[in-house]
């Protein structure tokens, strides 16, 4: 017992404050749709996360934490007492989230913390939470190990700048605050599999991103300025591209199809300054005191703002202001949240986008074990060939037996290339081909890439519609 | 009636060669086999090891031992040993089809005929009772009973074409080397593989037609059907294509591009007969000798690469007769050649970049798992066809670090489009590339993807640090090529 009071102790003479009575637990219910069968949920799954209390009587946590929540419950520090609460923004790139709570009196002696700065490396932290193993608060102090870019894996698909930490972060843990000299520097977020003693906390920087960007009562993102950098540190190229023999400058390898990127930047312009940034020959920039990838001097700026870029191009300087937006070609790529899966019935064949989720339909190991056309479809066409990419490829997920489908040779998993002649470049496609008036016996499914071709009875499928919804308890035929 | 019939010939069959004669004739016909070959380490191709491997061959003609064709690629020594034990002889590979997977192996020495008797191969095999797989083991003759199963059409061991095979029951213990299996006096076949209690067996049918053809001169190679096809199990879809009469056939749906291919099938063609034989919906059709097997049988049922094959199909409506010359099966065929035989890797190293073609032998650096384990982008060019822009593919596979390449020395696996504004498909054509730099630079693209694009070497320095390269790790050959078309400078490698 005395360790813990101890501790305790010097929590209060430390930082000359109570943080945990505005540090709240919070417990969700939460139920995912079944990606490959998606007017079906899976089952009611509770779990819980920590959340703090923030200016305008609102709480951050992390979007993990309430993601797909169909009721979310908080509780104050020491107080039995749950309140019911909203989630009012969701940040699901940067895995954050701002909650209301519909009781007045629920702040009541609260105060909300106030946010800081991003730290120090080697400075001290306070991680404080409901970790799992216990109901109380739990505080555990770590140190700042580093601060750089890593993936976010809540997205799946975007990787910002997040600090790491020794300090224990749990399960449970999620969404509670990082604390020095009674600061917010961090939300604790992540932890890597198999690293001991590692946690990730989401820095200041970004959490001030978000809040920036919902004072206009919407969140857009950060945006992206859709460039494939690269280090430029070879001599030759350097020459090539008449460059100063020197540490400066990164490469633009690729520009991913965003319109204001495009029409200002060009391959083989070399960034030399991003915003007050200088950016070095090994692609990285001097942030904070932290030397950190490039692309984190992008996730300043707010979506519609410009920056403005010092390049070298053909061999002199240039300024260009670049205007930067949210960037969501490649969202199914990325990890979907509290918005319903698309499907289309039809002839009891179930026609779901291509995405990263319907990819986890096919286990936890699911990169391994996936079909191999499904995976370069989502994660690799768009880079290797623009003209031949779709806006929204299309997968038969499964066929619902029927008669009237008994003869269907394949059963599912295979992307669809054209109904009844018609390109499929989206889910909407499929239900004009379906539904199209026209007057045919047939209708022709073809699949990509191995070309095979399948044929439904049009008459046999259209009676048969209502008796296969009914049968395979689908109330309705589609969502869009 | 029926099973009297068939009881009476096992009976007859079985009786023609009692035990103890069988024994005799075995021991006098297999013969062990030691092969003595080159390995490549395909990350690192200039680096070479040596391994052996041990089969068995049955002599099926006074100097001849038919034996499998697998791992007779890049021998460097062949040693034969009779009667399972003593002295071993040097032998001599006569021929070999890698993709038939059939090899005849002699031997220089007249005193290793002594006291051998060949085996004849069974004219038409058995279709179904026991059989009997031999090899020595220990200095013994062990053969033990196999039960025949089944014909089956299915990809040989090697190829990536599909043809005859037999598959026995038997929990026999580390088989699949070349064992005889025989019945009688008569070897019906040679085992190819064994997955848990079955063993794949090249039956003699097929292997007498290939021999015969090798011994007449006139063997051009094992032919294939390039095309792709469905099953037409769906009777709306022959509904749909209004194909009159009883469902049948199958659906042609992808004919791909194959160098030397009369391109007379199209896509969405219904195959209805195939010279002659009747396609069913699942695309088998009646054998006279083994009943139903796949249709891709009929491309190498005495048909060879070149010849011409009669096929009936339904197209737009209409029924056509159409010829398709079998094109023959090379693995260059391919885009990523599932094989690369009796040649040591192509590789060329300019300035620490290590190119190489893909093929799947790199691949299978990483272990029998490849498919998964390696990167994603090369292992699924395995499953894109050839065209006739895009011939094969070259990667830079590894960099070895100088200070000539630095800032690339992450890069690895990256397939190359072109060197110096040159598309590049072989290492040849790396080598001819490299000739022309463009003001003084090399300039080295890499196809669109989710990573590098472009790097550049200065062309002054790279013959130096080629050199640096090759001394700093030990490698003796800047490129190992199989072909140099018009190169100025490039010399071939030594194998």
């Amino acid at each position: 017992m005395l360790p813990v009071l101890l501790l305790l102790f010097c929590l209060r003479t430390g930082f000359g404050a109570s943080p945990e009575k505005s540090v709240v637990q919070i417990t969700v219910f939460s139920q995912q749709p079944v990606w490959d069968a998606p007017w079906r949920f899976d089952s009611v799954r509770r779990s819980s996360g920590t959340g703090f209390v923030i200016k305008g009587r609102r709480i951050m946590t992390n979007g993990h934490v309430v993601s797909w929540g169909r009721q979310i419950l908080i509780r104050r520090y020491q107080d039995p007492r749950p309140y019911a609460a909203k989630v009012l923004y969701a940040a699901h790139d940067c895995d954050l989230a701002i909650l209301e709570v519909e009781d007045p009196n629920f702040f009541e002696g609260m105060e909300a913390l106030e946010i800081g700065e991003l730290p120090e490396v080697r400075s001290t932290v306070v991680t404080y939470g409901y970790p799992a193993g216990g109901e109380q608060i739990s505080y555990t102090r770590g140190v700042v190990s580093r601060i750089e870019l890593q993936s976010y894996s809540h997205i799946g698909n975007r990787a910002y700048l997040a600090a790491q930490t020794d300090a224990a972060i749990n399960p449970g843990n999620s969404g509670g605050p990082v604390i020095q000299e009674d600061k917010v520097v961090g939300v604790a977020f992540q932890g890597i599999p198999g690293l001991e003693n590692t946690g990730f906390f989401i820095p200041t920087t970004l959490v001030n991103h978000f809040l920036k960007d919902v004072e206009d009562g919407k969140y857009d993102g950060f945006p992206q300025a859709g460039l494939r950098l690269v280090a430029l540190q070879n001599p030759a190229y350097r020459k090539n591209l008449q460059l100063p023999d020197n540490d400066l400058g990164a490469r633009i390898d690729h520009i991913y199809p965003v319109p204001s990127s495009r029409e200002l930047l060009k391959v083989d312009d070399v960034l030399l300054k991003v915003g007050p940034y200088d950016v070095g020959s090994d692609g990285t920039i001097v942030y904070r005191g932290n030397r950190v990838f490039l692309s984190v001097a992008f996730s300043d700026i707010q979506n519609g703002e410009s920056v403005p870029v010092t390049l070298w191009r053909d061999g002199k300087q240039a300024e260009v202001m670049l205007p930067l937006y949210t960037y969501t070609e490649d969202k199914r790529e990325g990890n979907q949240y509290d918005v319903l899966p698309r499907y289309y019935v039809y002839g009891g064949l179930v026609f779901v986008p291509l995405t990263r989720d319907y990819m986890k339909t096919f286990g936890a190991g699911w990169t391994d074990s996936a079909n191999a056309d499904l995976i370069y479809e989502l994660f690799y066409r768009r880079h290797e060939s623009p003209a031949t990419t779709r806006k929204e490829p299309v997968v038969l997920a499964s066929v619902l037996a029927h008669a009237a489908n008994a003869n269907f040779e394949i059963r599912g998993r295979a992307l669809v290339d054209k109904i009844n002649g018609m390109r499929i470049e989206s889910l909407d496609d499929v239900i004009r081909a379906c539904e199209d008036p026209g007057e045919r016996k047939h209708d022709v499914i073809e699949f990509y890439p191995d070309k095979t071709i399948e044929t439904l009875s049009r008459p046999e499928a259209r009676a048969a519609h209502s008796e296969i919804l009914t049968t395979y308890g689908i109330s309705k035929d589609r969502r869009l | 009636m029926k099973f009297l019939i068939c009881f009476l010939t096992v009976c007859c069959s079985l009786a023609a060669t009692r035990p103890a004669d069988q024994g005799a004739l075995l021991e006098k016909a297999i013969i062990n086999i030691e092969i003595t070959r080159r390995q490549y380490d395909h990350i690192q191709p200039w680096n070479r090891r040596v391994d052996q491997v041990s089969k068995i061959g049955t002599l099926i003609s006074p100097t001849e031992i038919l034996t499998t064709a697998e791992y007779f690629s890049d021998q460097t020594l062949i040693r034969l040993q009779k009667q399972g034990r003593g002295r071993w002889f040097k032998g001599k590979l006569l021929w070999a089809d890698y993709h038939a997977n059939l090899a005849l192996v002699t031997c220089e020495e007249d005193q290793f005929w002594d006291g051998l008797k060949p085996l004849s191969l069974a004219e038409k095999p058995p279709r179904s009772g026991t059989a009997q797989l031999a090899r020595w083991r220990n200095g013994n003759m062990e053969a033990r009973n196999v039960e025949i199963n089944r014909y089956i059409v299915k990809q040989g061991k090697i190829t990536f074409i599909d043809y005859l095979h037999l598959e026995v029951d038997s929990e026999i213990n580390g088989t699949g080397w070349a064992e005889a299996i025989v019945q009688g006096n008569k070897l019906i076949g040679i085992t190819s593989s064994k997955e848990e209690s079955s063993c794949t067996v090249l039956p003699s049918s097929f292997i007498r037609n290939v021999l015969e053809a090798h011994k007449q001169g006139d063997h051009k190679g094992l032919g294939y059907f390039a095309f792709v096809w469905q099953r037409s199990e769906n009777p709306a879809t022959l509904d749909y294509f209004k194909l009159p009469g009883e469902p049948r056939g199958v659906m042609v749906i992808d004919v791909p591009h194959v160098p030397g291919e009369t391109n007379s099938l199209m896509p969405k063609d219904i195959i209805l007969e195939i010279d002659g034989f009747s396609i069913d919906l699942q695309g088998d059709y009646n054998d006279p000798q083994f009943g139903n097997l796949l249709l891709e049988n009929l491309a190498t049922r005495n048909k060879w690469a070149g010849d011409k094959v009669k096929l009936k199909v339904w197209r737009q409506g209409q029924m056509k007769e159409v010829g398709y010359t079998l094109p023959k099966a090379e693995y260059s065929n391919e885009l990523v050649p599932s094989e690369v035989f009796d040649t040591a890797p192509e590789y060329a190293i300019l300035g620490g970049l290590v190119f190489q073609p893909l093929t799947v032998p790199f691949l299978r650096s990483w272990g029998a798992d490849w498919l998964r384990k390696a990167p994603f982008r090369l292992a699924y060019s395995t499953r894109q066809k050839k065209r006739p822009d895009e011939p094969s593919l070259i990667m830079l596979s590894l960099i070895l670090p100088d200070p000539i390449n630095i800032g690339y020395q992450e890069s690895r696996y990256l397939l190359v489009e072109s060197i110096n504004g040159r598309k590049v498909h072989t290492i040849g054509n790396v080598l001819q590339a490299i000739e022309h730099p463009r003001d003084g630079f090399h300039e080295i693209l890499f196809k669109e993807g989710d990573s590098l694009r472009r790097m550049v070497l200065e062309a002054s320095e790279l013959p130096a640090a080629t050199q640096r390269v090759l001394q700093r790790y030990g490698i003796q050959e800047p490129f190992m090529v199989k072909e140099l078309p018009g190169l100025k400078t490039a010399q071939k490698g030594s194998n």
